[in-house]
């Protein structure tokens, strides 16, 4: 069964966050992705770029409207996923709380619906 | 043909294995598809079919075994016209093939296990909204329908009916799984199901409206009972499951004294009282102890055995039952807690320390705002352990405003009746009273 880790956590810049923060930040995402690895759960992940680089593109009247910024401009942002194939939700939520950004702000647990091999649709389970 | 005697034989043979088997047929069914609403309707069309040929055919020896088969014929045909699964059931392998082709009376529950303790964990899941475990519980577990479930928590039919179906599809979904927990997971889990299973036994003294199908408030708190019990034996060494169980043992050995007009504790016929459920109590409650540090349940329990104890000494030890509130009220603070502590206090020292300790509680929470005030002014033992409280201390025009106010607030019409009496000044029950304390709404 696929889920989705979904983290949310207000932004920092490196700037306020500091070199050696960021520094220890790396390091723990990438153990924590080695973990997922190991563990031959970890299907795919992603960290995003701040939202301050982000575009969202909304449709009114037939007219397309590109925008500077995020979809919903709140305190706390998507900052990254964690794609995982695991047993159940109880081994999803241990793996989300081990994700070092729980440290800083939500993360959601998700459960696939479909995903797609070679370009089809396959369902989840 | 069918005789109306066979007819007659039939359905209460299969009432009583609905009754006696539900939760475990249901979690037989459910825990290889993790599909709740899928198992019970299985199993409800099982109990159409035993309707139609167990009056012919005459009632199987094993009628749970009968049952188990043809619902999970029922459930492998839905899974056959609907899905594209390719993996089969578990327990297919524990029950050596095909149950169609198997004996009925072979199927052997007890062989197979009792996957009742993995229900009521998903049901008390940390993913599933607080609000709806108890329903969840009271439904596919012990099998009691939408509406009486909606009745007990005094919300409209379809709602809880909505609530319940999309609690399911969550578990399905989200695949919740059947498991119980291992030791490093048991103590952040276990708590919700103690918690459900109270919240089935509270809801016995709620004031709910009278529903079709028998006194709903005997059924909940002896179901409540036997899950307790079950789920403790299950588990066999959480102290707090034992501590539960003690607690509605013990509180249930009251039953007897609880029909008709509101009696306190203390003033209740201890003759009344169901000594071997006592005797069972104590026994949990001395499983609980053998367990190590004392929680909340087993606080609670070992107060139950000091007010029970009565029947065996014909007194209240009142500094025993303050020694216990206090350390309730370290391990598991509470408004509850706290006024009963009061009552006590007023018992062992006097009415007016009792008052001062109420006093001291609404100012501590006038201290974190207004609405921690009003909270505590609103709270019904509050108001009626106060009046009790005045009355004794010889203030009697303070002490018939308070009952009145109590009364107000009263929730189950016996005890409204009883506060309303206390409000004109007058002593229902005939003997007088004793020297117990405020009528806690602990009966």
């Amino acid at each position: 069964m696929r889920y989705t880790l979904l983290l949310h956590y207000p932004e920092m810049d490196a700037g306020s966050l500091g070199e050696e923060a960021l520094a220890a930040g790396q390091r723990a995402f990438s153990s924590y992705a080695a973990a997922l690895h190991q563990a031959n759960v970890l299907i795919s992940a992603e960290v995003l770029q701040p939202s301050s680089s982000t575009t969202t593109l909304t449709k009114s009247d037939g007219a397309l409207r590109v925008q500077d910024g995020p979809f919903a401009d709140t305190k706390e942002q998507l900052g990254g996923t964690f794609v995982i194939d695991v047993a159940d939700l109880d081994a999803a939520i241990e793996w989300a709380g081990k994700a070092p950004s729980v440290d800083w702000g939500a993360v959601e647990v998700r459960p696939g619906a479909t995903y797609t091999v070679g370009g089809a649709w396959r369902p989840n389970a | 043909m069918t005789s109306p005697e066979a007819r007659t034989a039939a359905r209460q043979a299969a009432e009583h294995a609905a009754r006696a088997s539900y939760g475990r047929l249901v979690a037989l069914l459910a825990a290889s598809t993790g599909d709740l609403s899928l198992a019970e309707d299985a199993l409800s069309a099982a109990f159409e079919q035993a309707l139609v040929s167990w009056p012919t055919g005459g009632v199987p020896a094993n009628p749970e075994g009968w049952l188990l088969a043809v619902a999970r014929n029922r459930q492998r045909d839905t899974w056959k016209s609907a899905s594209s699964r390719t993996t089969r059931p578990l327990e297919d392998a524990a029950l050596g093939g095909d149950p169609a082709m198997a004996a009925l009376d072979d199927l052997d529950l007890d062989a197979i296990g009792d996957k009742r303790l993995e229900l009521l964990f998903t049901c008390a899941h940390p993913a599933i909204d607080a609000s709806i475990r108890t329903p969840l519980m009271l439904q596919v577990v012990l099998g009691f329908d939408a509406a009486r479930i909606a009745a007990a928590f005094a919300v409209p039919a379809t709602a809880m009916a909505q609530r319940l179906v999309r609690a399911k599809k969550r578990i399905k979904a989200a695949r919740i799984p059947f498991t119980v927990p291992g030791r490093t997971d048991m103590p952040g889990r276990l708590p919700a199901v103690l918690e459900a299973i109270y919240g089935c036994y509270a809801l016995s003294f709620a004031d709910a409206p009278d529903v079709p199908g028998g006194s709903d408030a005997e059924d909940l708190a002896g179901e409540a009972l036997y899950l307790a019990v079950t789920l403790a034996a299950l588990l066999r060494t959480e102290p707090e499951a034992w501590g539960l169980a003690a607690l509605i043992t013990l509180s249930q050995a009251r039953a007897p004294a609880r029909g008709g007009p509101f009696i306190p504790l203390e003033e209740q016929d201890t003759s009344l009282w169901d000594a071997r459920l006592i005797a069972e109590g104590e026994a949990h409650l001395r499983r609980a102890a053998a367990g190590g540090a004392a929680g909340r349940f087993q606080m609670e329990a070992a107060i139950q055995a000091v007010h029970c104890d009565r029947a065996r000494t014909g007194r209240t030890d009142w500094p025993a039952l303050r020694t216990l509130y206090t350390a309730l009220e370290a391990v598991a603070p509470s408004l509850g807690a706290r006024v009963a502590l009061a009552a006590v206090i007023g018992s062992t020292e006097s009415p007016a320390a009792g008052l001062s300790a109420l006093d001291a509680l609404r100012d501590l929470r006038e201290g974190e705002g207004p609405a921690g005030a009003s909270a505590v002014e609103s709270f019904q033992p509050y108001l009626a352990t106060r009046a009790e409280l005045l009355a004794r201390d010889g203030r009697p025009s303070e002490a018939a405003a308070a009952f009145a106010a109590a009364a107000e607030a009263a929730p189950q019409p016996v005890v409204r009746e009883y506060l309303w009496q206390r409000a004109a000044g007058q002593w229902p029950n005939s003997q007088g009273r004793d020297n117990g304390p405020a009528p806690l709404p602990l009966r």
